[in-house]
């Protein structure tokens, strides 16, 4: 044990030494602070063992560093939200949490639930800075201040086609033409004529909702961009009306009754991977990245063929998945060191991402950081589930033998040729709008889903649903949008 | 009091529950008026008025919102007392005893099963391609298959269907308690009077349990504004083309709030529902007092 600990103490000093000079001082001060416990919630479903384990060999680090140990909680995908929000409107005591795309910035800011953390990287995430572009913190502060830390990953996004590697072979259609969505069908038509038993286009748990264009969503919510790579398209307007969309609608219908996307789209609960896996659709609409294959076939469990639509491209809403210090944490000092430790530290990211090595994970190539499940080992019976994109910062950890040796190469080379979007650095602040969204957004889940689908004729609701968005007050937000944007563009010529 | 003192002891933990749990809580209600911001608490966030409110009214599905709720909770209540007394009074004709346990058994069975599971349930029946309702059914007796879950107007009759059997074996269970109390000397004497079984629940069973039949009327008259949530949201599977005839107040709330939701908006709904089921229970006992002072509640 005491060998055990010398050994972490050294290692803790060579990190530091490492991180040159002027923050060996700090180092020097850090580990004699009070001790104090940083309480960590994050995503991904994980059994409390698992978390007590991980968190132990962190909190070893941790507690050489700055006398600080870590505590982690994990939940499901499903209810990781609602465990946030409701431990938050608690008042329970969380240090650091990890944000998704259903905790926006801009509400969680504007309602307090978490901190500004300027002075904080200034004082105790050097690290941090170091790394993120000042552009990038801007696009996840709101007036000013810096709500949240984005996380290391890809930063923008391509759309395109998931499909059954096999199937395509066999039917010696060339996709190598595919453009858009509509060059989709003779493929698909193809796919219904040799395998009539199989849905050549379903939908991910009812949701088809990848629509293959370049839009910027300028905050994922009501008034967009339609073409990110126009640097003149400048004009805010309402996807869910617009032509673009009417035909998306149109064709998916006719796809609907032709038998092209499966019967009930809307109401499937099955994801499209195990849909995909099992042989009984053909093909998913995706975001697409580096990796994006690999990370396919690992779901699927079958050879998977991506074909790519929409050309990478990145906008401010790309930065969803960020790190937050709520406003019950005692010490927010502490959290931004753990913070900075996180995002700085691979040990410490390796540890958050795949857990104890040896034990949840073995390296199999030395030489290019590679690693695997030992034998025997899955992620169920580890009661460990990996999200990398999750944790502050993929980028530094090892990489997964699927994904091979350059991932993290390759996704740093994406995020530089990503065509960045005209309005890419602009937050969206809705707090004056609040009402006209709420009411919009019923509208949008009155319709989305079954037209997104094709279940619904669009011909049958269209005007319906255009007066019932003017109604809701759909102008006032497009309005305000633009507003804001021109201010922005202005400010940021 | 001295003779009472007793009742009153044992009233006090359930006193001091209330008081925690339901009196306590009430104060937080003014959240509803306010622009509720974590950091300055209930207390210190800013006042802004009504506003709140207006998201509920703001669309023109509010109309539909509250015609759904409004009228699916009248049916309801109407259909669960009808069906409900009905099951009571075949339970307490049965002879044997045995048939009475089993029947209990099986019309319980449902209200266990979680409505999630119902969801599926239903799903399996009504699924377009694999569904037994149009695989077999519809199929023997040569009719095209029905996309059920794009089809509105069949779910006002399949909601009521699937609510009545889920909850059929509980609201009965109440009924049959006070059925089964009724002196049987009573029903003796009209069986000797020559009575037919309809007669004698027309001027017995009914009027001797008459009072129970309101009060469980007024209680279900205070939720009238809420509505089974599962039920709405997840029995038809939150699909699109349903919204119509399946939007309630809680499912509304639920979907404008989970997306840009506040604490002042959730408490607004909740707080009008309440106020108006309180107002409801008020003025429907004031009328059951008018027509019979007996059998109101207060």
């Amino acid at each position: 044990m005491k060998k055990r600990e010398w050994m972490v103490l050294l290692t803790a000093a060579l990190a530091a030494g490492a991180f040159g000079s002027m923050n060996v001082f700090a180092e020097e001060d850090l580990s004699s602070q009070e001790p104090y416990t940083v309480r960590i919630m994050a995503d991904g479903p994980c059994s409390s063992d698992a978390c007590d384990e991980v968190a132990a060999a962190v909190s070893e680090i941790t507690q050489a560093k700055f006398n600080t140990t870590v505590e982690l909680v994990r939940y499901d995908f499903s209810t990781y939200v609602d465990q946030v929000q409701t431990a938050l409107a608690a008042g329970d005591k969380i240090d650091l949490f990890g944000g998704v795309s259903d905790i926006p910035i801009p509400s969680a800011a504007s309602q307090g639930q978490v901190l500004a953390l300027n002075d904080l990287l200034e004082s105790d995430g050097q690290g941090i800075l170091a790394d993120i572009s000042q552009e990038d913190l801007n696009s996840t502060s709101v007036d000013g201040q810096i709500y949240a830390i984005r996380n290391n990953k890809e930063l923008g996004l391509g759309l395109g086609f998931a499909c059954n590697t096999e199937m395509l072979e066999s039917l010696g259609v060339d996709y190598s033409s595919i453009m858009s969505e509509a060059d989709m069908e003779d493929l698909l038509k193809a796919v219904k004529e040799k395998y009539p038993d199989v849905y050549p286009l379903a939908s991910d748990s009812g949701n088809l909702g990848d629509y293959m264009y370049p839009i910027d969503w300028l905050g994922r919510d009501f008034g967009v961009l339609m073409n990110s790579f126009d640097d003149n398209d400048t004009e805010v307007v309402n996807f869910f009306t617009s032509d673009e969309y009417y035909e998306t609608c149109k064709r998916r219908y006719e796809w609907q009754q032709e038998g092209l996307i499966m019967p009930d789209a809307s109401i499937n609960t099955e994801g499209v991977a195990t849909l995909i896996g099992q042989g009984k659709a053909f093909c998913g609409s995706t975001e697409t990245k580096p990796g994006i294959e690999s990370q396919w076939e690992r779901n699927t469990g079958i050879d998977i063929t991506i074909i790519q639509v929409v050309d990478d491209y990145t906008m401010t809403s790309n930065l969803n998945n960020y790190w937050y210090i709520p406003y019950t944490s005692e010490q927010p000092e502490r959290a931004m060191q753990v913070l900075n430790e996180m995002y700085t530290n691979p040990d410490v990211a390796n540890l958050f991402i795949y857990g104890i090595e040896g034990k949840y994970y073995e390296v199999v190539d030395e030489e290019n950081d590679l690693i695997d499940y030992p034998e025997g080992v899955t992620s169920d019976s580890l009661g460990w589930t990996i999200t990398a994109w999750h944790f502050p910062n993929e980028l530094i950890a090892h990489k997964w033998i699927t994904d091979g040796a350059d991932i993290w190469d390759e996704t740093r080379a994406f995020n530089e040729e990503c065509h960045p979007s005209q309005a890419k650095g602009f937050v969206w602040d809705s707090s004056n709008v609040t009402n006209e969204i709420v009411a919009c957004t019923t509208v949008k889940n009155k319709y989305k889903k079954g037209l997104d689908c094709g279940d619904v004729d669009p011909d049958t609701v269209w005007e319906q649903m255009k007066a019932e968005y003017e109604e809701a007050g759909i102008q006032k937000i497009i309005d305000e949008k633009q507003s804001q944007l021109n201010a922005w563009l202005e400010a940021n010529k | 009091m001295k003779l009472n003192l007793p009742l009153y002891l044992m009233m006090v933990p359930g006193l001091i529950y209330l008081i925690f749990n339901n009196y306590i809580p009430m104060s937080f209600t003014v959240i509803a008026f306010k622009n509720f911001n974590f950091q300055k608490g209930v207390w210190g966030s800013d006042f802004v008025g009504l506003s709140n409110f207006k998201t509920l009214f703001s669309t023109r599905d509010s109309r539909i919102i509250f015609r759904n709720t409004l009228a699916y909770n009248l049916v309801f209540i109407v259909v669960s007392l009808v069906i409900g007394l009905g099951i009571a009074i075949l339970l307490d004709e049965l002879r044997s005893k045995k048939a009475k346990r089993v029947y209990q058994m099986a019309y319980l069975i449902p209200y266990m099963i979680s409505i999630t599971v119902v969801s599926y349930i239903v799903y399996a029946l009504l699924s377009t391609d694999t569904g037994f309702l149009n695989t077999s059914v519809l199929k023997t007796l040569g009719q095209d298959r029905i996309s059920w879950y794009s089809t509105p107007k069949y779910w006002p009759l399949i909601l009521v269907l699937v609510n009545q059997w889920k909850w059929l074996g509980y609201n009965s269970i109440i009924y049959y308690s006070s059925v089964i109390s009724i002196d049987g000397s009573f029903y003796e004497a009209a069986c000797i009077d020559g009575a037919t079984r309809f007669q004698r629940i027309r001027y017995i069973t009914i009027p001797v349990i008459r009072s129970t039949i309101i009060t469980m009327t007024l209680l279900q008259l205070g939720s009238i504004f809420k509505s089974d949530f599962g039920l709405f949201y997840q029995v038809p599977m939150d699909s699109s083309a349903l919204m119509n005839v399946t939007n309630t107040i809680d499912t509304y709330v639920y979907r404008g709030i989970k997306s840009v939701g506040t604490m002042g908006m959730s408490s607004a709904a909740g707080l009008f529902q309440s106020v108006v089921g309180f107002v409801l229970v008020l003025a429907a006992n004031a009328v059951v007092r008018k027509i019979d002072k007996d059998s109101a509640i207060f």
